[in-house]
């Protein structure tokens, strides 16, 4: 009896010590920084999206046999999760807290042979759950296995009559089901889309090829074949459409398709919803995936790269990007909701991430280099952002203006609660609230149609004001015209009118260019201070433009502005015409000097300068749709400018029309030439410097 | 082909030695006898045998010895355990394979390059002792009062390395002669790393490594876990060598000490002498390790490499190496071995406070409980005056709408507030020069702004800690700065939270030089008495250690803790109160206060567990406070991990409306307008400092998990608090506590 005792206090001893062994306290710390992008695609600091939750290892499910290579991972939608465990051949049925409930390792055809399954990159079930497809990947061939007895119903090879020209194997990797039964199948080496095969294995089409995306390269190519012999052109590899690396099959029957992308900064098109007749049907434009690169001596060492795509239970879009080691989630409008995941030895971390698959709103990742799955949960944030975007769509407008100043409360970067919030009070009419929220999130559209409603309501509400002000400037602008022709009229006994002042001269020039310009080598009528003035205002002008052009014209935000940019696109532009001119017209025979270049020049650009200075003010007014009118102002201003400048240099050269052109086109080629050697000079300095640096440290340490 | 000639050579005699090893060892009978020696069999080769003899003995320890090569094992009298410097069954060894199983035999592994490797920056060779000295007999052991010494020469790269051995009342130590080593004329050491396998546990033992990293963190033994060595420098890396892609977020080793935790025998090891250069080595139990344990290395130099001509075709690296700690006598840790019920951590912990106490002058500091609130003064937002840019100062709090912020939080029932006043001197956050004065920003409200907000703390029975950054700045003079080996000025660059890029628009911080410190901060010191404020803030002193590798000013890291303990002695000698930002060990000694303490590890994935090692040291003695719950990735959970260890909480508060922020260097501290969040903290805060109040000078005594996600923390007067962190509520001896909630529970007084 004091025997059985000691046993059982012994067992109890052993248990309790390994129970305490057992529940050890996850680690929360997540090892990436939470971000979103903005506007200008910028990564700018938000709250972290998902956590770790848990850390499922071979031990972990209660597996004897440790995974190896697996390759995919499938959750049923009601309480299984199937493991493709490719290393040994097997799949794994799982319960969703991931422990092993049966092991499919024997696959037996109706003739009683075995199908070893090692190597298999894909797994789908049929509609009903009864069984499975297996992208059998070595062996060429996609199996249909009954759950049950794991009996092997259909081994599906490579259609025979295939009007595609190539020999590839049918090295299946991924393969889907739709929801009409429809099975789809993904073979690496072959792009012209995926194998649609019927329920009972006939084969019917191809779908949802990529399309040819015209680059530099297809152009040269193009071009280059029309001078090739057959010969030659055999050894030109030709342009395919990229294939998609996977897919998957939302709620209504859509396909998604990734593909993997290997440039600098993401491009559109790497994700696509796909309709029956395989037209992509997300809003065109979208780019997902990092939009920023990381520069490493001016190479890049890694590219967002998608290999496998989960829609989630609420439509959201779950991308996972093996080039960084991320999880990427998207609405259906391509707003990013959440990014996590990191390359790294920690927890919450990735070595050789494969597949991943949602539970819920939980996501589960397949690593196939630490042989585990790492599930992750939405923080609150989150979970909030995904609730706020559920409301955008709906009347609720209390309810939506209580989440997004919720997300607000998290994260007083966030754009897109701006924008809600924005959208909130653009339905209740506040628009003045509304404007300052979307210029917030930086919605010009959505800001010029409150501008259009806020504009619609000062005017029913102040239009007595409004007839006033433009009665005055009506008045203004008569009274003007009458001192400029009360001015303009030649007093008797005097050679030149009122207006032919020096200080008046350039308003005379831009009404009468070539009489005015033609005085400048009889008279002394050249200001050099006006001409300073005028330039300095450019300098001015443009800078007025870039800080206060209404928002819903203006892209730039202050932090952008730089003093030598907006300089050198005034005055820098003004002395490289001039000194151009200058040169040309010497060797041409001008009969203008320098200074009369420079004042013509500047004299010119009054108009110009007067109709941007009306544009900056049409554009807080104005909405988006009305931009023809500020766009004609532009050019009325740039004619006019044009024009005159065009006369001026005819008049004080001496030159005929075709001169004139003639010296304008060379003028400008040769602006180009400085630019250009200004570029080179530059280069050549800074690689002689990094040069000489780098070969005195050297020296240094020998 | 040198190289490859040793590669080669190396695997022949590890290949040999694998068909040599593969007896099975005797183990031993009493632990009243002299070790075993292990290995007895006809066949054994000599150089694996391990003679012990007693070499010396107080009244806790006997110290044994082999004569001949060095090897040691200790008896603690108390238990009668025995503690092995290379475990007692390695010759049965057949699980740990490649060099590593060198490094079980071994009491020391010595690190170097060769001189003519450098430029070319190649790898770095190891040599252990077995293989390197034992083997070929030249381990030459003297005894001495208390201990042995032991001369490792390493004939290969003819180098000589003393390490003595010996044992102080209950306390063993190993030092490594620095100033005696002989270096080879054709090496330099790296690094040496210490008793690699002292105390290991073996794949067939339980229990747990301790490992100080972030809050503290607990490898099991033999978690199977397939990953490499666990390597760390302590106090954080050198911050002039930097990669350019770099996408490590992790917590650093803020203390010198880690253990070997057994079933009722616990070896901890305290570093005492070099902590400051040293790295802390963890090894785990998997397919190809036998052995878990845990051990420090000094790290002597480091391998830098520079790429050259970097656009061009000619692209390559070249490498060069730091400077040998020049008049650095020793690299000493000393072993402390536990038994009882102070074979856990939390004895670890307490041996540790003890040291801490009696060393380095640890005291409790007298604060009161407070909600600590780090406030944000001001940055510098780019304008522009008729098209020219400069940047302006702009406003995010002044000193009257702090008071008023306070105010609000009075009102709300939150009392007793500690304030870090960050960005209310030169030029802001941005920290732009390096701090001579300690003038307060007129945009702000100046002097008698700050001076009136300092009245309205002390009234308030608040405190106001004036926050100053001397290590780090942007712009000024480069001769102090901290260069590399290259006498390029190492920069801190900020990076896009995305692809971790360097951010190239924006001034990255040089850090001050390590030699320079003392004269800076003696000089703020006498400008902070002018301006009659005697509590200060350091946001970096406490947190970082670095080298100057530069040609002038050249400084080895080794010496960084003494400069800085100088420094802070001297704050303290003048009577002012001193907060820190997430303290080393050193430093915190110092501290009335620290801010921002770790509450997380690193998580690498070698861990299985997360303590407040670092809180149980210091609880008790000074106030601590937990990460800004604003700043925090999970707010919640940052609340738990205060009351888990006692801490105070802490809120980053601004005036303006956060969206200020927003497109500026500055965006992430996002959502910290103090309106966002005063409703809810000061909800959470009038319940906790209840608790607060009663255990904030309390030593914690226990603290355990209970199940999973669920802990519980004992202080000193017997109040036990249970903390869930699971969503879902749990039940722990008949009492509920809700999903990430947690309970108090009063004790008897002890």
């Amino acid at each position: 009896m004091k025997k059985i005792i000691t046993v059982v206090l012994t067992v109890l001893l052993v248990f309790s010590t390994f129970s305490i062994q057992a529940f050890a306290k996850e680690v929360t710390y997540a090892p990436y920084e939470g971000y979103e992008y903005n506007d200008y695609n910028e990564s700018v600091a938000a709250p972290i999206g998902y956590i770790m939750d848990g850390n499922f290892n071979s031990d972990a499910m209660g597996l004897e046999v440790e995974i190896k290579e697996p390759s995919d991972i499938l959750f049923d939608g009601e309480d299984a999760v199937y493991i493709l465990d490719s290393g040994n051949g097997r799949i794994l049925e799982l319960t969703t807290t991931f422990r092993v409930v049966k092991i499919y390792d024997e696959f037996l055809t109706e003739l009683g042979d075995i199908k070893k399954i090692k190597g298999a990159q894909g797994l789908s079930l049929s509609l009903d759950k009864s069984c499975f497809y297996i992208a059998n990947t070595q062996q060429c061939e996609v199996l249909k296995v009954r759950r049950s007895d794991s009996r092997v119903l259909q081994c599906i090879t490579k259609p025979e009559d295939l009007d595609i020209n190539t020999n590839a194997d049918f090295a299946a990797t991924k393969v889907t089901v739709d929801n009409k039964g429809q099975v789809y199948v993904l073979v690496k080496s072959i792009n012209v889309g995926a194998f649609v095969f019927d329920a009972d294995g006939e084969f019917l089409k191809f779908f949802g090829s990529n399309p040819i995306v015209a680059t530099a390269e297809t152009l040269r190519n193009y071009l280059l074949k029309r001078f090739m012999t057959k010969e030659q052109r055999k050894g030109l590899t030709r342009i395919t459409p990229t294939a998609f690396s996977n897919f998957d099959v939302d709620e209504y029957g859509f396909l998604y398709t990734v593909s993997e992308d290997t440039s600098l900064v993401s491009k559109e098109g790497t994700v696509r919803r796909l309709n029956y007749s395989g037209n992509d049907i997300l809003k065109s434009g979208l780019v997902f995936g990092d939009l920023e690169w990381d520069r490493l001596y001016g190479t890049v060492s890694k590219y967002t790269s998608f290999i496998d795509i989960d829609i989630d239970e609420d439509g959201y879009i779950n991308l996972l990007d093996k080039g960084r080691g991320k999880v990427f989630q998207y609405t259906t409008d391509g707003k990013m909701t959440a990014v996590f995941g990191s390359y790294n030895d920690l927890n919450g971390s990735f070595k050789n991430p494969v597949a991943i698959e949602t539970i819920g709103t939980e996501i589960y990742v397949l690593d196939a280099g630490s042989n585990t799955v790492i599930s992750f949960k939405p923080t609150d944030y989150t979970t909030t952002l995904r609730s706020a975007f559920s409301l955008l769509q709906s009347t609720d407008t209390k309810a939506s203006k209580e989440v997004w100043t919720e997300i607000l409360k998290m994260n007083t970067n966030s754009q897109y609660a701006y924008y809600g919030l924005g959208t909130v009070a653009d339905q209740e009419g506040n628009y003045t609230e509304a404007m300052k929220n979307f210029k917030l999130a930086g919605a010009h559209q959505e800001y010029s149609k409150s501008l259009r409603e806020y504009r619609k309501e000062f005017i029913s509400d102040n239009y007595i004001l409004i007839i006033l002000a433009l009665v005055v400037i009506a008045v203004l602008v008569i009274i003007l015209v009458r001192i400029i022709k009360k001015k303009s009229v030649l007093v008797h006994g005097t050679a030149y009118s009122a207006m032919e002042t020096k200080a008046l001269f350039p308003v005379y020039t831009s009404l009468h260019p070539a009489d005015g310009f033609g005085q400048f080598r009889i008279r002394d009528v050249m200001s050099v201070r006006a001409t300073l003035i005028i330039v300095v205002s450019w300098f001015l002008i443009k800078t007025l433009a870039f800080f206060n052009t209404g928002f819903a014209f203006n892209n730039n935000r202050a932090i952008d502005y730089s003093f030598f940019t907006t300089l050198f696109f005034t005055a820098g532009l003004f002395i490289l015409f001039v000194v151009s001119n200058w040169s040309v017209c010497t060797l041409l025979n001008g009969k203008g000097n320098f200074k009369t270049i420079v004042v013509t020049t500047a004299y010119s650009l009054i108009p110009y300068l007067l109709c941007e200075i009306v544009k900056i003010g049409m554009s807080n007014i104005l909405t988006l749709e009305e931009s023809a009118f500020i766009g004609l102002v532009g050019i009325i201003g740039l004619l006019w400018s044009g024009m005159i400048l065009f006369i001026g240099l005819s008049t004080i050269h001496e030159y005929s029309f075709k001169e004139t052109v003639g010296s304008v086109l060379l003028t400008i080629l040769f602006m180009a030439l400085i630019c250009f050697l200004l570029i080179l000079f530059y280069t050549l300095i800074q690689q002689t410097v990094n040069f000489v640096r780098s070969a005195i440290a050297e020296l240094s340490l020998r | 082909m040198k190289l490859l000639i040793k590669v080669l050579c190396c695997l022949l005699t590890v290949i040999t030695a694998f068909s040599v090893i593969t007896v099975t060892a005797k183990a031993p009978e009493t632990l009243d006898i002299v070790p075993e020696i292990m290995g007895v069999t006809d066949e054994t080769e000599d150089t694996y045998l391990i003679k012990y003899e007693k070499i010396t003995e107080n009244d806790n320890l006997i110290l044994y010895a082999d004569t001949k090569r060095g090897h040691f094992a200790l008896k603690n009298k108390a238990t009668g355990y025995l503690w092995y410097s290379t475990p007692n069954d390695v010759l049965t060894d057949e699980t740990t394979i490649g060099l590593e199983k060198w490094n079980t035999h071994s009491q020391i592994v010595v690190e170097y390059v060769y001189k003519e490797d450098v430029l070319s920056a190649s790898g770095v060779n190891t040599l252990s002792s077995q293989l390197g000295v034992v083997e070929s007999g030249n381990a030459e052991v003297k005894k001495s009062d208390n201990g042995i010494r032991v001369d490792y020469f390493f004939q290969e790269i003819d180098t000589l390395i003393p390490v003595e051995y010996f044992i102080d009342g209950d306390e063993f130590s190993a030092s490594i002669k620095l100033s005696e080593i002989k270096e080879g004329k054709e090496i330099y050491i790296t690094a040496i790393n210490l008793l690699p396998y002292f105390g290991a546990g073996n794949s067939n033992e339980s229990g747990k490594l301790l490992i100080p990293d972030g809050s503290g963190a607990l490898i099991d033994f033999n978690n199977g876990i397939e990953t490499s060595v666990y390597r760390k420098m302590i106090y954080g890396d050198n911050v002039d060598s930097v990669a350019d892609v770099d996408n490590t977020k992790s917590e650093v080793i803020r203390m010198p000490v880690f253990a070997v935790i057994k079933e009722n025998n616990t070896l901890m090891g305290v570093i005492t002498k070099g902590d400051s250069s040293a790295s802390i080595r963890a090894v785990n139990g998997n397919d190809s390790r036998k052995y878990n344990c845990v051990s420090s290395i000094c790290e002597l130099r480091s391998l830098q490499k520079m790429v050259m001509f970097k656009n061009s075709s000619n692209r390559r690296e070249i490498g060069s190496i730091t400077k040998w700690p020049e008049n650095a006598d020793c690299f000493e840790v000393t072993y402390k071995f536990l038994d009882g019920d102070n074979a856990n951590y939390v004895g670890v912990a307490k041996e540790y406070r003890n040291y801490l106490i009696e060393e380095k002058g640890l005291t409790k500091s007298e604060t009161t409980p407070s909600f600590s609130l780090d406030i944000y003064g001001a940055i510098d937002v780019e304008a522009t005056f008729l098209g020219v840019q400069y940047s302006k100062l702009k406003s995010l709090t002044t000193f009257s709408q702090a008071e008023e912020i306070l105010d609000e939080l009075k009102a709300e029932g939150v009392e007793n507030v500690s304030v870090r006043y960050l960005g209310w001197s030169n030029y802001g956050l941005l920290n732009k020069k390096l701090p001579k004065k300690a003038k307060a920003l007129s945009k702000l409200g100046g002097n008698s702004g700050f001076k009136e907000l300092l009245d309205y703390t002390a009234e308030n029975d608040g405190i106001l800690y004036a926050d100053v950054d001397l290590l780090r700045f942007r712009s000024g003079s480069k001769k102090t700065v901290v260069k590399n080996i290259f006498n390029e000025v190492a920069k801190h660059t900020e990076r896009l939270r995305s692809v971790y890029a360097m951010k190239l628009n924006i001034d990255p911080f040089m850090y001050l030089s390590p030699d320079k410190i003392s004269e800076v901060s003696d000089n703020y010191l006498k400008s902070l008495k002018k301006q009659g404020i005697t509590d200060i803030s350091f946001s970096t002193l406490g947190s970082y250690c670095y080298s100057n590798n530069g040609k002038k000013n050249t400084f080895h890291r080794y010496f960084f803790a003494l400069e800085i303990e100088k420094t802070l002695k001297n704050y303290k000698d003048n009577d002012f109160n001193i907060a820190l930002d997430d303290a080393n060990a050193y430093a915190a000694v110092y501290a009335d206060r620290i801010y921002n303490t770790p509450v997380l590890t690193s998580g690498c994935s070698i861990f299985d567990e997360e303590i407040p090692f670092y809180q149980i040291v210091l609880h008790g003695y000074t106030a601590m406070t937990v990460e800004s719950t604003t700043a925090a990735q999970e707010y919640k959970v940052n609340i738990l991990k205060a009351v888990e260890s006692g801490s105070e909480l802490l809120y980053s508060a601004m005036y303006e409306d956060s969206s200020v922020l927003t497109n500026t260097r500055y965006d992430l501290y996002y959502s910290t307008n103090y309106k966002l969040w005063i409703d809810e903290a000061s909800e959470i805060a009038v319940r906790y400092y209840d608790l607060l109040r009663k255990i904030h000078d309390k030593e914690i005594v226990s603290h355990r998990t209970l199940q999973e996600n669920v802990c519980e923390t004992v202080f000193q007067n017997g109040i036990k608090v249970i903390v869930n962190y699971n969503e879902d509520a749990v039940t722990i001896n008949g009492k509920t506590i809700e999903g990430l909630n947690y309970i108090t529970e009063e004790g008897a007084e002890e």
